[in-house]
């Protein structure tokens, strides 16, 4: 897989779900961040469709054969959006501190704990191991992003050293107020203000993205190439990553106790998944069933069908960060070992787990 | 709390996605007493199955009554009870399950009134609305309870999986969304970009079911959102009694407060009363009756016309305030334009004698610190508290012309006028921690205060309202703390916070509020304090280093070594001035004390959970709210 940085030219828009139609007054528009993988994918599809002579409208047989259509992919393959931070020593990739990791403020920085599954509990999901730790007063779940190295502590069972970085050294948001002018008056025109939130990132953090199943002629029209990304036709610089450099996958070395393996799925990208399991259910494609978890709220994805002039279905996602906490057979420790993605839309970048466990 | 066996821990949410996502202060109201009341559901539900409610003290609980169909006296239009509980039951889960179905019900019967009222009718114009209007009625609640000890509810709250879904996961949701909670489809269930029409002749119709002034032209709601907006004109029948939310003031009227206060109790009243007849004859629909009697205590007719009409700039534009013939496209007739002039100059005449009113209004949250450990402590010696406390949070509101939206255990939700929100805001925290104090038990309550524009949406003053109150007050400076955020039309002007014992002074004064009061009581200040301010910013940020100022900063000085800061702002005061008065003597002495106070004020006061209260950092933001306050919010 090649990966390729993206980096603002100036300020980014990726708008949530609120309606923003053309003629109206809509104040306070919110963003996404980092947006959705259907949002960067069909960034690149569309500058490699340019590339390949498209110019507005549907896409010619040619560029369908080679880039699909939609939700078919042809063979193309993504992974990501991942957040990266240059540092000192080098380009640092960035996960979405995991929903286990709790943490409270003192002098220093952060007190943090793991959660992990504790005694069955009467509650609304029935008798379930719900998660939790000893001397959690007064910590809540942590918004940031962790590193990789804090990802395998965290992935072994172990509190990660140092902090979590919080998103404010990553990003920013800044208001913006568009209008239109009457051509007369020069004032601005009746419901035709609206105002926004943009997305300015702090200077080297990038986006990351990995790609495959493109051939090596059209490749290079992504290297140094300047495509709109997001909303506003706001720009972006793409440049490709040597070959080897990247995200690499990130999965904690996992043997049976008792004959049972007990591992945890921590989600790095956003997850579709048809029905959220619950207590002594499985996940589609994970051996085993979930014995506890820390899920955060449905982080709704939807998009424009610009072909169709309409919107996309605004579907409820795990957010990344989520946590289950499952255990299988002894004899079910490959099939585990072997899961790196689920749910549906792998191919644009969703789905993607770390392996650990508790 | 001794044995927990028998013990529910019960809650409802979401909150915030229910609550704040509002574009009028009645739907931030009715969010509030919706939650309050269907809490109040989930505890009678438990009374009913011979269980008990521990947290909070629900005794004297008007709401409470009048759910169980007790209640005397007038009926309750606040919401007090809060939507996390603790009660007990001899077959806890039996209780916890019932209580449940009685929330579910009792929402589903709220949902029906407003669906037969309202929907119903227009519903076979609309695509697949009574499908829509099903899936997100049944899928919106998360009901939560546990059995046992508390901390069984903190884990159940990390998994936000409810048994409810109807498909196993929270709904898809299909064409358009609502205009106020995005998440949601709009119920008509048309596309706008391909079929407009459809769209808008669907939500003609409901507003014409609506008598029109509920709803504007380009809203689209979802189930969730009409039920809010509609529900006070349903609750007699969905509840049981009227809510009389009518008498909800704007974010403008409350931003007007002290000027209709001033313009009330002077001699220009009968002039007044003579704009609002004018005014009343002019255009219709445009009394808010019961408002001034509920915050002036008084009936005016000037007190009780469409806040809109107390600005003239609302006044030139025929869509904040049409009058009888304002066409709804198009310019207005020339008769009519000439009355909208008439009412224009008139109240530029009373601005010319009393002042203009201010745009901006506060917006107050509260809530109590580390209360899940106090529970768990001493439950019901905190729930005696929390019910004393609730006693006194509606008088201080009224005390300083506030008008109350929400106030149930540990958590208040206010609107008041800008000059007298920040000690309001000090009181109640008093009042919380002798309420604690009476029962022996030491606690602090903190709060995130937002001054913000009317032109602000409502939605993103209570998402900033919530940011600063957690991130900013709690989680970075500590229990105990207020952090104040200001929201100009044009985004964030500054945003200040600090321990409350940093905030005032040994008198128990706000002591940004009194420096603001002493400059707005020297025009020459006012004047000066502009230049002084951003100047004095400008120098904070190169003496440390900094690119670039954001709100909110803070200013580490420490490598400056034997720098004097007062001295250096000081000068930059008298600078400042020089221009505008003479220098003397007392003037030096005055700047000496002004700038003494302004730096205590900018100076890092952390909650008592920090090893040392007071920082050297500084923040600029405690000067530059001085400004804004002294201007009581005129310019925007």
């Amino acid at each position: 897989m090649i990966y390729l940085r993206i980096t603002p030219v100036d300020s980014w828009f990726f708008r949530d779900g609120r309606p923003f139609h053309l003629g109206e007054a809509t104040s306070d528009v919110g963003g996404l961040f980092p947006p959705s993988a259907f949002t960067v994918v069909g960034a690149i599809r569309a500058h490699l469709a340019r590339s390949m002579g498209w110019r507005e409208g549907k896409w010619s047989e040619e560029i369908c054969r080679v880039l699909g259509d939609g939700y078919d992919l042809a063979g193309l393959r993504f992974r990501g959006p991942l957040l990266c931070r240059e540092g000192d020593r080098g380009p640092e990739m960035l996960y979405p501190a995991p929903l286990n990791l709790l943490g409270k403020r003192n002098d220093s920085g952060y007190e943090m704990r793991l959660l992990r599954p504790g005694e069955e509990v009467e509650c609304d999901l029935g008798r379930v191991r719900l998660p939790t730790a000893e001397k959690i007063d007064g910590m809540k779940q942590l918004s940031g992003y962790v590193n990789g190295d804090q990802l395998k502590q965290v992935l072994r069972g172990e509190v990660p050293e140092g902090r979590v970085i919080p998103r404010e050294e990553l990003w920013g948001t800044e208001y913006a107020v568009g209008l239109e002018r009457e051509r007369d008056t020069r004032t601005a025109k009746e419901a035709h203000l609206y105002s926004i939130n943009r997305i300015r990132l702090v200077r080297g953090v990038h986006l990351i993205m990995g790609v495959e199943g493109i051939d090596e002629g059209l490749l290079e029209k992504l290297d140094g190439a300047v495509m709109p990304i997001g909303g506003e036709g706001r720009m972006g610089c793409v440049e490709m990553l040597s070959p080897g450099k990247g995200v690499s996958e990130i999965r904690q070395e996992i043997g049976p106790i008792d004959g049972r393996v007990r591992f945890t799925l921590v989600h790095i990208t956003p997850a579709f998944l048809g029905r959220w399991p619950r207590p002594g259910e499985s996940i589609p494609g994970v051996p085993g069933e979930v014995v506890s978890a820390c899920v955060g709220r449905a982080l709704r994805i939807g998009g424009w069908d610009s072909v169709n002039r309409r919107p996309v279905e605004l579907k409820p996602f795990i957010p990344p960060g989520s946590v289950w906490f499952c255990e299988a057979e002894a004899d079910e420790l490959n099939d585990v070992m072997s899961v790196s993605r689920i749910g549906e839309y792998t191919g644009f970048g969703f789905g993607e787990i770390a392996l650990g466990i508790w | 709390m001794s044995d927990s066996s028998s013990e529910i821990n019960f809650t409802i949410g979401p909150v915030q996605g229910f609550i704040a996502q509002a574009r009028r202060t009645r739907d931030l109201w009715s969010g509030s007493f919706l939650l309050s009341y269907l809490s109040g559901c989930a505890m009678a539900e438990i009374r009913r199955c011979d269980g008990r409610i521990k947290v909070p003290d629900v005794e004297g609980d008007q709401l409470l009554r009048w759910i169980e169909s007790d209640g005397e006296g007038a009926p309750p239009r606040i919401g007090t009870l809060p939507n996390r509980f603790v009660a007990s039951a001899e077959d806890p889960a039996g209780a916890a399950r019932s209580a449940a179905e009685g929330v579910r019900s009792r929402w589903k019967k709220i949902a029906d009134c407003v669906w037969n009222k309202y929907v119903e009718g227009v519903a076979d114009q609309g695509k697949n609305t009574r499908e829509i209007w099903e899936r997100q009625v049944n899928n919106f609640w998360e009901i939560h309870w546990t059995i046992g000890a508390m901390e069984g509810m903190e884990a159940r709250k990390n998994w936000r999986i409810c048994t409810d879904w109807s498909d196993g996961r929270p709904t898809i949701e299909w064409g358009d969304h609502c205009t106020i909670m995005s998440d949601w489809q709009e119920i008509s269930g048309y596309v706008r970009s391909i079929e407009r029409k459809k769209q808008d002749d669907f939500w003609k119709e409901i507003r014409q079911e609506t008598s029109g002034m509920d709803l504007r032209s380009d809203e689209r709601l979802c189930a969730i959102a009409l039920i809010k907006r509609m529900f006070p004109s349903v609750a007699e029948d969905a509840i049981g009694w009227e809510v009389s939310a009518d008498r909800w003031p704007s974010t403008l009227y409350v931003a007007a407060i002290p000027w209709l206060s001033a313009v009330i109790e002077s001699a220009e009243r009968d002039y007044a009363n003579d704009y609002a007849k004018k005014a009343f004859s002019y255009a219709e629909h445009i009394q808010r009756k019961g408002v001034a009697e509920q915050i002036f205590g008084r009936k005016d007719l000037f007190l009780e016309i469409d806040a809109n009409f107390y600005h003239t700039t609302s006044l030139k534009n025929p869509k904040s305030t049409p009058l009888k013939m304002t066409p709804e496209d198009g310019d207005e007739p020339e008769d009519v334009r000439r009355r909208r002039e008439e009412l224009i100059e008139c109240l530029e005449e009373l601005y010319n004698k009393k002042g203009k009113p201010s745009p901006f209004y506060a917006m107050l949250l509260m809530d109590g610190d580390n209360m899940g450990r106090l529970i768990r402590e001493s439950g019901e010696a905190v729930s005696r508290a929390l019910a004393s406390f609730a006693k006194d949070v509606e008088r201080v509101v009224h005390d300083n012309l506030g008008v109350l939206v929400y106030a149930g255990g540990d958590d208040v939700l206010a609107m008041l006028p800008v000059e007298r929100a920040m000690s309001c805001a000090y009181r109640l925290s008093v009042s919380f921690a002798e309420s604690f104090e009476a029962q022996g038990m030491e606690a602090t309550i903190s709060a995130g205060l937002v001054f913000a524009s009317h032109r602000v949406p409502l939605r993103s003053v209570m998402r900033e309202a919530h940011s600063i109150l957690d991130d900013i007050a709690k989680d970075e400076n500590g229990r105990g703390s207020m952090a104040v955020s200001v929201l100009k039309g044009s985004g964030r002007y500054c945003r200040w916070v600090s321990s409350w014992k940093g905030a005032v002074s040994p008198e128990n004064e706000v002591v940004l509020e009194r420096l603001a009061k002493n400059l707005s009581e020297k025009p020459d200040g006012i004047e000066a304090s502009s230049s002084f301010f951003y100047k004095s910013r400008e120098l904070l940020l190169m003496l440390a280093g900094e690119q670039r100022w954001s709100p909110g900063m803070f200013f580490d000085l420490s490598h400056l070594g034997g720098l004097d800061i007062e001295t250096l702002l000081q000068a930059e005061y008298l600078n400042a001035l020089e221009h505008r008065s003479e220098i003397t003597e007392e003037v030096r002495d005055s700047a000496v004390r002004y700038v003494r106070d302004l730096l205590s004020v900018s100076r890092r006061h952390r909650g008592p959970e920090h090893e040392r209260a007071t920082g050297k950092e500084i923040c600029a933001d405690g000067m530059l709210l001085v400004k804004f306050l002294s201007q009581k919010g005129v310019q925007e």
